[in-house]
């Protein structure tokens, strides 16, 4: 039982915007422009807003609340890298209205395309790490232990799988 | 073992190998019942992966809808800032 996979599930979404590279990087790192565009407000009443500290190490959280100030979504993390204004690598963990039971991992990459800019996130999810393999089971039991790389656009047969639940 | 390797273009103990990764990674189970071996397909960690992709990839696709419609937004409200770099 010495052998053990890594796990690494990928999401991949690729979208261009019609606005330089500095620009969208700011969109993505000031809190003032982050709080205007990420939650959007669904019902005109939701007060978005955002905590940023850019640096290596440094944290972002991103809030919604109701007028009263009951949080309807909040979602943080750190970040692990910072390349202005082509990359920007950050953890990622929802605390509310479901907590995440671990984190993952968000990497926005933004390439200059004619003045225009093509983002491309890979949001990826792996088995924990630094020896808390003993507490991860249930949620992706076998799961961990295999390779998994599923570029965009890659589907799985799901209807055609069948087969009972893990549970350990 | 045999059969489920007769459908595939590849020797026995290619099909074989190929099944103990499938068994490490805890996507197939394997009972034994004298020389027969009997492998079985653990489905749910794929109904999982594919769930949490779909799931995301539908989230951000949204969240850049959201970024495209907000830089169309401040670029009509303000003139590009010249940056220098």
């Amino acid at each position: 039982m010495s052998i053990r996979k890594k796990v690494v599930v990928r999401a991949v979404t690729k979208r261009r915007v019609a606005a330089p590279r500095q620009w969208v990087f700011q969109a993505w790192t000031k809190a003032e422009h982050l709080q205007r565009w990420f939650f959007p407000s669904i019902d005109g009443e939701a007060v978005p807003h955002a905590e940023v500290d850019l640096r290596v190490g440094g944290r972002y959280r991103i809030t919604r609340h109701t007028p009263d100030g009951g949080i309807t979504a909040m979602v943080g993390g750190t970040y692990h890298e910072v390349h202005p204004p082509e990359k920007l690598v950050f953890s990622w963990a929802w605390e509310a209205p479901q907590p995440d039971s671990s984190e993952t991992l968000v990497t926005v990459e933004l390439h200059d395309v004619q003045g225009e800019t093509e983002i491309i996130i890979t949001h990826e999810r792996f088995p924990a790490q630094t020896g808390q393999e003993e507490h991860t089971i249930g949620w992706n039991c076998a799961l961990e232990r295999f390779v998994l790389l599923v570029e965009e656009g890659a589907t799985l047969p799901v209807s055609a799988l069948s087969g009972d639940p893990c549970q350990s | 073992m045999s059969e489920l390797a007769a459908p595939f273009a590849m020797s026995l103990p290619a099909i074989s190998k190929h099944l103990r990764v499938l068994e490490q990674a805890g996507l197939v189970e394997r009972t034994r019942d004298g020389r027969v071996h009997r492998l079985r397909l653990v489905a749910q960690p794929l109904h999982d992966a594919a769930a949490w992709i779909a799931h995301y990839q539908h989230f951000w696709e949204q969240q850049l809808e959201g970024l495209a419609d907000y830089l169309r937004d401040i670029h009509s409200e303000e003139e590009p800032e010249e940056h220098t770099s």
